[in-house]
Parts: C-alpha cells; sequence; structure tokens
C-alpha cells in the first residue's frame, strides 16, 4: 500500500514547509491510527469526525515541537490519547443501565455469562464490546481510559504509561478500581436479569 | 484467577475479539476540514476543555466559603452579646452623656 511505503520524515520536512498534498498523504498515513483510538475512546454525544478533526489539527498546529525521538505514531497516539480522555471528561452525564435498556443480543450476552463458565461465541462478540461500551459509560474518563487500553486494546501497563503520563502504580490502581466498578454493574445486570 | 471476576474476564476478553473495520483513508470530508485550518500554533478550544473542570471545582469552592461566611455572619447578629460588652457598652454612654 502506498501509505505503508510514506517516507514520514521527508514527508514531515515538507509538511513544515507548508506542502498541502505532503499534509494530506500524513493525514491518510495516520488515519488509520487516530480513527481506531477515537473509536476505542469516544464519548457517547461525541461526533467521531469531529473527535478526529481535533486531533489532526492538534497534530498538525503542534509539528514544529515534534523533535523525532520517538517514532511519529507514538506522539500522535499520546495526542490523539489524551484528547479523547479531555472530551471524554467534558462528558459529565452518566446514565443508569437497566435490563430494559439493553438490546437482545446484549440480553443473550448477559445470559451466556450467567448460565455458563465457558467463553463466548464468536458470534456474540460486537454485543459484548457494545455492552462493554455501555458499562464503561458509567466510569470515569481516566477508568473508562485504562479499561480500554489495558483489556479491550491489550496494551501493556508500560505502552499505557507512555501514551498517559501516568504513573504505573497510579495505572495499576486506576485498573483496580475501574474493574470493581465494572465488576458491580455487570452483577447488578445479571441480578436483573434473574429476576 | 479470581472466580468472582469470571464473567467481567469473559466478557472483556469477548469485547476485545470484537473487530470492527477501520477505514484505511480519511473521509474528503475530514481531509477538507483538518487541511482548511492550516498548521501553525493556534489556540485550541480543547486545551480549554480541559480547564472546566478545575474551574467548576474553583467555583464550588467559592460558593461554599460564601456561605460559610454568611452563615458565621448571621450566627454572630443573632447571638446576644456577652455581659461584658453590655457593661462596656453602658459605660461608653454614660461616659458620652453631658
Amino acid at each position: 500500500m502506498a501509505e505503508e511505503r510514506l517516507d514520514v520524515p521527508a514527508c514531515l520536512e515538507l509538511v513544515r514547509q507548508g506542502d498541502n498534498e505532503a499534509a494530506r498523504a500524513l493525514l491518510n498515513h495516520l488515519y488509520p491510527l487516530v480513527i481506531s483510538i477515537v473509536r476505542g475512546h469516544l464519548p457517547r454525544r461525541a461526533s467521531e469526525e469531529d473527535l478526529v478533526q481535533m486531533i489532526f489539527v492538534k497534530v498538525f498546529s503542534k509539528l514544529e515541537q515534534f523533535s523525532g525521538t520517538v517514532p511519529l505514531e507514538h506522539w500522535v497516539s499520546r495526542i490523539a490519547v489524551n484528547t479523547c480522555l479531555n472530551a471524554l471528561q467534558a462528558e459529565k452525564i452518566r446514565p443508569e443501565l437497566r435490563w430494559a435498556d439493553l438490546s437482545e443480543e446484549e440480553e443473550h450476552v448477559i445470559q451466556s455469562l450467567a448460565a455458563t463458565t465457558e467463553d463466548l461465541e464468536p458470534g456474540q462478540h460486537l454485543a459484548a464490546r457494545d455492552l462493554v461500551e455501555r458499562l464503561l459509560g458509567h466510569l470515569s474518563a481516566a477508568d473508562r481510559l485504562v479499561i480500554t487500553l489495558l483489556h479491550l486494546e491489550g496494551r501493556s501497563v508500560e505502552e499505557i504509561r507512555r501514551l498517559t503520563g501516568w504513573n504505573i502504580s497510579l495505572i495499576k490502581v486506576r485498573a483496580f478500581r475501574a474493574r470493581h466498578k465494572l465488576r458491580k454493574h455487570l452483577a447488578l445486570l445479571m441480578k436483573e436479569q434473574r429476576q | 484467577m479470581n472466580p468472582m471476576d469470571s464473567p467481567l474476564d469473559r466478557l472483556l476478553a469477548a469485547a476485545a475479539r470484537a473487530k470492527r473495520p477501520l477505514p484505511q483513508t480519511a473521509p474528503l470530508r475530514v481531509q477538507s476540514r483538518v487541511l482548511a485550518h492550516g498548521w501553525g500554533p493556534v489556540e485550541l478550544f480543547d486545551d480549554w476543555m480541559a480547564l472546566i473542570p478545575t474551574v467548576r471545582r474553583a467555583l464550588v469552592w467559592a460558593c461554599a466559603i460564601a456561605v460559610v461566611a454568611v452563615a458565621i455572619g448571621y450566627l454572630e447578629l443573632r447571638t446576644p452579646a456577652s455581659d461584658e460588652a453590655l457593661w462596656l457598652n453602658s459605660a461608653l454612654t454614660l461616659d458620652s452623656l453631658p
């Protein structure tokens, strides 16, 4: 693919000189990375495109500050994660999640979790993801971010430290507390299902 | 593994396996909007958004302090003056009489 062969340092140099086509190529090169982060951390009411635009405007406006000591993708990821975190913090409303709010597929996921100790079937994975996103809506922005990075994206604690700037103990404590809250909300849903 | 975590672990593991296809290039709309902004150091609305929780907390604290100050003032007004204060007050009044 053309995007994979992009000569990033040369492209960056052209962008710094104001080359519009180089900027477009860089944007397309970084887009899959940015969209995957945005989709993983999108606040409920936010528009995906608005958040992507905000991240790219920030990336381009701070491009002069990029020293090249870390790969560009790491630097952009950090900007994307922090922008998503700010957007999540601005979203204050955390609605109560009730059994009646769940879709049929999500109800099946809860029933499967309650009925067996087996892993969920592949056909239930998307519904499980939707359910997790609903449950994450109850957590604070930081808790939500740490669970998404750790459990949904499978990143290591060290990677999370690099992305967020939080120290390792803080990440572990946040993950522990966030899991505790998630477990509590899931237990409530499972209890409602039994009734 | 803690058996109490089992449903949550299974749910998170299944959610992590859910793969949604990601677009490989930015939609033209996004490209145009981003490139129309140009680049260079600009003030970003997002930076100000990050200050909102701090400003909100400061306002709450300011209100709380104001309420406490009003309450203390009110209590001061309601509390009858002590005997010593009354005695001093009457002494001053007597002194000021011709």
